[in-house]
């Protein structure tokens, strides 16, 4: 019978659903590893949105924190792990971020995010290196009052209503604009993964 | 059928803010009226799960950033006191290793760091030999209580897998039964015996067929 045995270094070499299960059973090693798989991931998004290095490092940690105490619930059939860990680290930026008001939430501070200059994107499992820079081009061809709406909704937390205010424009406006937004953003990603 | 038709005055004003509750920027009680229409209508489940994809590849866009020196540390620091401790410590000794282990943070620099972070000695993945469809690999990493991970992929799974362990001696450990979809799963146990004791593992489905088989002789 044909079979091979591999050696690997691990757990840095594990997939991340098996680190997942690994630090669901509290092993320290995998959660060390999986910590420095996504660092830098975590850093830069809530960076992003609190703005503030220290701040956005209390937000990474405590991320982690929630990764490790809720690795167990973790389930590979819903998503990538790398959606899972950005989403609960978005969240705690926004929470961040809503206990730091009256501190503007500045749109125009993520530019980089959609110019074609922004810097390499790292390798993803969720969203691929070429899906990558299709969703910078979607956002790019946003028009700039559509992509301030979505940008603040998605990385500053901001309702409809907030959006409203700080452009000075009708709700119902805000709200178009942030569905359009998202919905070009996902059709961006559906036409490339069309055959 | 109580689903909503896409008429509906509800599934209008439903529609409208499927993009808020996708980015969790709407309040408590809209919200929870949105997902029980979500519940009722198809149209916004569908639409609901597309604006969510829309916002997971827009978190991807945000540019990696490496954190402050020490952050892995501070971490691992932060994680570690959660950390099951065993039973039976005095009250003493429980104090010694608090004190060992903030020692241990404060000194997670530079070569204590690198090696704090190296991965721990060479685990051993083997790839299972599947009888039928699909395919998978099983892990073993640690020495004297070992954690397995088996990871299912592809192919024609059942319901539910159970998981037999032979050791060198010719003990047969069970473990499970695990659910597993059609499309595979993943689960791990702490295994009681030692890494070195093992000679093979098994999946065996509720009818008692061998699935598949890996190696796991060091
Ligand atoms: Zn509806």
């Amino acid at each position: 019978m044909n079979w091979t045995v591999r050696r690997a270094s691990l757990p840095g070499g594990l997939p991340d659903e098996a680190l997942l299960a690994a630090m669901a059973h509290g092993d320290a090693d995998a959660g060390a590893a999986f910590v420095r798989r996504y660092a830098a991931r975590v850093y830069g998004l809530a960076l992003k949105v609190v703005g503030d290095p220290g701040l956005a490092e209390d937000v990474s940690q405590e991320t982690f924190v929630r990764c490790w105490r809720h690795a167990a619930v973790y389930d590979p059939r819903r998503g990538p792990a790398t959606t899972w860990v950005l989403t609960i680290a978005r969240n705690l930026a926004i929470d961040t971020l809503r206990l730091q008001r009256p501190i503007p939430f500045d749109p125009a501070l993520l530019v980089e995010l959609w110019a074609p200059a922004a810097g390499p994107a790292p390798e993803d499992e969720a969203v691929g290196r070429d899906a990558l820079a299709e969703v910078r081009v979607a956002l790019g061809s946003l028009s700039p009052a559509q992509r301030r709406a979505l940008l603040r909704a998605t990385f500053g937390g901001q309702s409809a209503a907030e959006i409203a205010e700080a452009e000075a424009i009708p709700v119902g406006t805000a709200k178009t604009r942030i569905r359009a937004g998202l919905l070009k953003v996902r059709a961006a990603l559906a036409e490339r993964e069309r055959p | 059928m109580t689903r909503a038709l896409p008429n509906d005055a509800g599934h209008e004003a439903a529609s409208e803010e499927l993009a808020e509750l996708a980015l969790g920027v709407l309040a408590g009680e809209r919200r929870t009226e949105l997902l029980q229409h979500c519940e009722q209508c198809v149209a916004c489940r569908r639409e609901l799960a597309e604006l969510a994809q829309g916002l997971d590849a827009l978190l991807c866009v945000a540019p990696a950033v490496e954190p402050p020196a020490g952050f892995e540390a501070r971490v691992l620091a932060a994680i570690a006191p959660r950390r099951r401790r065993r039973p039976r410590l005095t009250a003493r000794a429980r104090r010694v290793l608090v004190a060992a282990a903030l020692v241990l943070g404060a000194g997670l620099t530079g070569a204590g760091l690198t090696r704090a972070l190296a991965p721990p000695a060479a685990a051993r993945t083997a790839a299972l030999v599947v009888h039928g469809h699909g395919r998978g690999e099983v892990v073993v990493t640690g020495e004297r209580s070992p954690l397995l991970v088996v990871r299912l992929q592809g192919g024609n799974w059942p319901a539910w897998v159970s998981c037999e362990l032979v050791t060198a001696a010719g003990q047969r450990i069970a473990l499970g039964p695990y659910a597993v979809g059609p499309r595979g799963g993943i689960w791990s146990a702490r295994l009681a015996v030692p890494a070195t004791t093992l000679d093979s593992v098994r999946l065996i489905s509720a009818d008692g067929s061998v699935l598949a088989w890996a190696p796991l002789r060091a």
